[in-house]
């Protein structure tokens, strides 16, 4: 095309897509939200041991509007259901919620009047962890999970 | 209930009530009375107010579905007395179609959330509390969840997803 080569050094190259989907993984934020024991887990993996800020996502946020992930920590009760909802619907997009653990996947071994069968009941979820409580290994690649997801979407093109 | 083993409260109660103690019982040093529904409310201000027993922290309230005999449900109350560190158990018994104990908010007013919550899970109505509604289930709940015949998943409340926005909304 005869163009100059003199941006060679300082210059990459890479679509819309990329950059941008770079943007958002290197950046989730999650909800401060946990329901029951996986919560100590999920404290466990911001804490210095697992440091969670080494994939961009140890910025808990005590606002939904300020939030990019929503970790499901725990036991779902059908009480607390409608509070979950809503904190998800003030959730600005692109937004993704985590089932942590055995009861947000499927109830675990809560089959009861008073408890919600799996998050997934009432929201999208992107990823599970499974584990009663998950390590905060499997949470880490659930995370990874999760960005692995995101750097496949795309945004501007169909 | 056996009565072999003597003990004070034991004794001072059944003296006092003679009608309204139908059974008792000390195990592990403890006395267990079994009282009539009538007689309660009475026996358990003489429990609080006399300065021998002076059981004055209510410890617990709850009650026993035993399906299947006259007397249905079993209210149980279980004292505490800082003073002379020692506890008592009372335990009334009710009819399923008669499902009523009264009230001992009067006398322990920390006894108003255990009593909701025992009317929330089975049903039994405490007559004289000054605000008797359910505490742990939502309002528009319907049935007594830890009756023996309550079915353990529930009757479709917790697939009822109501508050999930639809299109348009």
């Amino acid at each position: 095309m005869g163009l100059n080569r003199e941006f060679d050094s300082g210059v990459l190259v890479t679509t819309v897509d990329s950059a941008v989907n770079w943007a958002r993984k290197s950046a989730i934020w999650p909800m401060t939200f946990g329901l029951a024991c996986c919560a100590i887990e999920m404290i466990a993996v911001v804490a210095a041991r697992y440091d969670l800020d080494r994939f961009g996502a140890g910025v808990f946020r005590g606002s939904p509007r300020q939030s990019d992930l929503m970790i499901v920590a725990g036991t779902l009760t059908r009480k607390m259901a409608p509070v979950v909802r809503r904190i998800y619907d003030q959730m600005p997009e692109p937004r993704y919620v985590i089932a942590m653990g055995s009861c947000a996947t499927s109830g675990n071994v809560y089959n009861t009047y008073s408890v919600v069968q799996g998050v997934d009941q009432i929201l999208p979820v992107d990823v599970y962890v499974a584990g009663c409580p998950p390590r905060p290994e499997a949470l880490i690649d659930g995370i990874l999970l999760l960005q692995k997801k995101i750097m496949s979407q795309k945004v501007f093109t169909k | 209930m056996s009565e072999t083993v003597e003990n004070d409260v034991v004794a001072k109660i059944r003296a006092a009530f003679p009608d309204h103690v139908v059974g008792h019982r000390v195990f592990a040093g403890e006395p267990y009375l079994s009282v009539t529904r009538d007689g309660m409310h009475d026996i358990c201000r003489m429990l609080h107010d006399d300065p021998e027993l002076a059981f004055d922290y209510p410890v617990e309230v709850t009650a026993v579905d035993y399906m299947g005999d006259a007397e249905r449900f079993e209210v149980i109350h279980v004292f505490w007395s800082i003073q002379h560190r020692r506890r008592v158990i009372l335990k009334t018994r009710v009819r399923e179609d008669d499902c009523a104990v009264p009230s001992v908010c009067d006398i322990w007013k920390g006894a108003n959330f255990m009593e909701r919550e025992t009317y929330d899970m089975y049903g039994i109505t405490f007559t004289g509390h000054p605000d008797l509604r359910r505490i742990l289930m939502t309002d528009d709940f319907d049935g007594w969840p830890l009756r023996k015949d309550f079915p353990i998943e529930g009757r479709g409340w917790r697939e009822n997803y109501d508050f999930i926005p639809q299109i348009g909304d």
